[in-house]
């Protein structure tokens, strides 16, 4: 049985997990970044409606990505694309849950983390 | 690869909209997904309404609305706070203003501080709060031209409010906030606007006719203020004010012809009020010449006694002079007065002891009424301020001697 993360856990990540997929891919389209989250997570994210769409759309409003409409399978389907904008503020992003997730295991592994530095 | 059909699709659209799903292209982005994880279920083996009830089953029975709430809820959030803090912003503003008003009216201390932090808390928490929120609810770009209309009506209004505060504080160089205010608002502010009602299509017309409306109406209070600022004094109250004196000159002379026709022997006692009340005059009107000619402190001394919110009017200095004469006058009044208690509260009221004196006549009369009286910018309040004090001295005597004949009435 696969230990899924919380969402409570996952809250503050979801931007930079999003934004990350995006720079990687260009464009995607919602059911795209949930399967792929559950493929590079092995199942332990599982982004669900509730989770997912009020962040595109954040992320939308800010001006971090653009949609574009497109008609596949006689439904509309919306990608997102990150902007310029959007580029630059993904590696901050990204850095800063890097350093977040170091953080964390200096926390929770100490003398992990001291091998890691002294490495 | 498994494709659902236009009628499962049609299905699956049916029951968004049946959960009221609109939210700028929400609809879209479920649509697809709903149908992506059918599509996928049916993959692995199981069957169209299988997949599409499992697949609803996961969203929950108000998940899809829950779903559009949580999207507006985040995307908004900043608004959302922006917007209460703006309330908290607007409510402390209006309860300082109303303190403001209470603490004037009672002639209490702190009132001035009062009124700044009110003017603070409005213009500079309120308004910029509200601009921000303005251009995040109406996704205003900072180079758009319409942003740039609210820009300058903004700069506008909180110059307007900075002219209003120097005004109401009574600091120097509220005639050039003002003028800066005005050239702003005709200038600036409504030809952008004007310009921005032109390209807009929409209602062109009545928001064309509301614009020059309100350009008329701020236009002619404009020239109506200026017109009334640069006026040597406030010439409806100091013309009644004088009217009322010379009423009272007229008056005291008709009284004296009574009295020495009656009783000669009062006269003598009325010399030391008549010379009192000369030095007052005197006084008066050499602060008035003084106040015309520009030759005199006076205005300067008034404009900083103001600027003290928490002056002791009866020690401080300023008006010295005119108190000394004043009380000499209230002191010789006042026993006049007799057994007459009416007498005796017009006199204390009229030359300014009141309730919390230490009997020194002219004091509150001075202190007091002067914060009410003196007009921004001008020396025009002094001067009708001096006017009504002079008015009320020769009311007093008019009483006294009005009194002092009523009481010769019987031994006619």
């Amino acid at each position: 049985m696969r230990n899924k993360i919380s969402s409570e856990l996952l809250k503050g990540s979801l931007k930079p997990i999003v934004m990350k997929l995006l720079k990687e891919n260009d464009r995607m389209y919602g059911y795209e970044i949930t399967q792929r989250v559950d493929e590079l997570s092995k199942g332990k994210i599982v982004l669900t409606y509730g989770a997912l769409y009020p962040v595109l759309h954040k992320l939308e409003t800010d001006g971090i990505v653009i949609t574009e409409q497109e008609n596949v399978n006689n439904r509309t389907r919306v990608y997102y694309k990150l902007t310029p904008k959007g580029t630059e503020k993904s590696i901050e992003k990204i850095n800063e849950l890097e350093e977040f997730i170091r953080t964390m295991t200096l926390i929770l592994k100490p003398d992990i983390s001291l091998g890691i530095c002294a490495g | 690869m498994c494709r659902l059909n236009e009628q499962q699709i049609s299905d699956i659209s049916a029951r968004l909209k049946a959960d009221q799903i609109c939210y700028s292209h929400l609809f879209e982005d479920l649509l697809d997904h709903i149908c992506c994880d059918i599509e996928d279920k049916i993959e692995h083996g199981i069957d169209y309404n299988n997949a599409y009830k499992s697949v609803f089953e996961k969203i929950g029975l108000c998940g899809l609305k829950e779903i559009q709430e949580a999207t507006i809820f985040y995307v908004k959030l900043n608004l959302i706070v922006m917007k209460k803090f703006m309330n908290v912003m607007a409510i402390a503003g209006t309860i300082l203003l109303a303190l403001t008003l209470v603490f004037k009216t009672m002639h209490w201390p702190g009132g001035s501080m009062l009124m700044l932090l009110g003017f603070l808390v409005i213009f500079l928490g309120f308004f910029p709060i509200g601009l921000l929120n303005l251009k995040k609810e109406l996704s205003l770009d900072f180079l758009s031209g319409k942003f740039f209309v609210y820009l300058i009506g903004f700069i506008t209004l909180v110059e307007t409010g900075a002219a209003l505060m120097f005004t109401a504080m009574q600091w120097p160089g509220t005639k050039y906030l003002t003028i800066i205010s005005w050239v702003l608002m005709l200038f600036l502010f409504f030809p952008m606007l004007f310009i921005q009602v032109l390209k807009n299509d929409k209602n062109r017309i009545t928001n064309l006719g509301l614009v020059i409306f309100a350009f008329i109406f701020i236009g002619i209070n404009i020239v109506s203020s200026y017109n009334k600022q640069v006026s040597p004094y406030n010439t409806v109250s100091y013309t009644l004010i004088t009217q009322e004196l010379n009423y009272y000159k007229t008056a005291i002379e008709d009284e004296y012809i009574l009295i020495r026709k009656e009783n000669p022997r009062a006269i003598d006692t009325l010399n030391q009020l008549d010379n009192a009340l000369e030095s007052v005059e005197q006084i008066v009107n050499k602060y008035h010449e003084g106040i015309l000619n520009g030759s005199t402190d006076i205005y300067n001394v008034s404009q900083q006694f103001m600027h003290k919110s928490n002056i002791d009017p009866w020690n401080d200095n300023s008006f010295r002079e005119l108190k000394t004469a004043l009380n000499n006058y209230g002191v010789l009044a006042i026993n006049f007065s007799n057994e007459n208690k009416t007498l005796k509260h017009l006199i204390e009221n009229k030359l300014g002891t009141g309730p919390l004196t230490d009997k020194a006549f002219g004091n509150s009369c001075i202190s007091w009424e002067m914060r009410t009286f003196l007009s921004p910018g001008t020396p025009v309040g002094i001067y009708t301020h001096l006017q009504q004090i002079l008015k009320d001295v020769y009311m007093v005597k008019y009483e006294i001697m009005s009194d002092l004949t009523k009481n010769l009435a019987p031994e006619l």
